[in-house]
């Protein structure tokens, strides 16, 4: 019997999951504590994904999380600029062809994980700081 | 055996445990689950932990929160021998607009140096 119904649950799950996931259906506690595992893990992407269908700005844990993202990633972020600034006063002592290649090599990519990293960032802050009700368009309801 | 349940005084047989029993329950299970594997591809007990994991971490989450913000901090440590206190300082302009995990870091700080007096 058991093995049944372990096995019902595994096969729903691989099939059910991730379009159940994505329906925003399950329980916001759910997605709370999917978006920390994701944290723990450093996915942010995934972290962020699960942010959204937790109903972050109104609930207290789903902000706490957001906010440790942000945290998290303004850390990465002070290491990434503090590597970019190395790498530009080397580049400018350097004049080996090689090292200079292997730097700018170096910078391109460091300064694409900065832009990931502030877009993370932006997006986290907007969850934050979302209103719970849609603004209204004053324009619409103004009386001719 | 007597149980008190609800107010009521039950008296159920006494329960024999035999070893072998288990140890075959035990062997048969392993078998079992064994060959469902070889056969589907299918890991049960990979499954029911993880169904497991995901109810528990859901009924921990406060807890899980409190161990991420901890991990963070320990993290931003540059030296070892550096406390909380410090690290939330040199942290302390990226919280500036994170007002609920600032205050968690604070009483954080506080509870460390609480129980460094102590």
């Amino acid at each position: 019997m058991p093995v049944g119904l372990n096995f019902l649950f595994r096969v729903g799950r691989k099939v059910l999951a991730e379009p159940l996931e994505d329906s925003g259906l399950l329980p916001g506690k759910y997605y709370r504590s999917q978006a920390l595992d994701a944290l723990t893990e450093n996915d942010f992407p995934e972290c962020l994904r699960y942010l959204k269908m937790a109903e972050t700005h109104r609930k207290t844990q789903a902000r706490m999380v957001a906010q440790l993202l942000i945290l998290r990633c303004r850390m990465l972020l002070a290491d990434h600029k503090s590597r970019i600034k190395d790498l530009t006063d080397r580049l400018g002592l350097t004049t080996d062809a090689d090292k200079v290649r292997r730097y700018e090599d170096i910078l391109t990519e460091e300064r694409k994980a900065v832009q990931l990293l502030e877009g993370y960032i932006r997006e986290a802050h907007n969850l934050v700081k979302k209103s719970p009700y849609p603004p209204v368009d004053h324009c619409a309801v103004r009386p001719a | 055996m007597i149980y008190l349940f609800n107010g009521r005084t039950t008296i159920m047989a006494k329960t024999d445990i035999s070893m072998r029993g288990a140890l075959a329950g035990g062997l048969t299970g392993l078998a079992a689950d064994l060959a469902f594997a070889e056969l589907t591809g299918h890991h049960i007990t990979t499954g029911l932990l993880e169904l497991i994991g995901v109810g528990v971490g859901m009924f921990r989450l406060d807890r899980r929160i409190f161990e991420a913000i901890q991990d963070t901090l320990t993290r931003a440590k540059i030296r070892d021998d550096e406390d909380y206190r410090q690290v939330a300082e040199r942290i302390d302009e990226m919280t500036m607009d994170l007002p609920e995990l600032r205050e968690t870091i604070l009483n954080l700080v506080e509870a460390g140096m609480s129980a460094q007096k102590a």
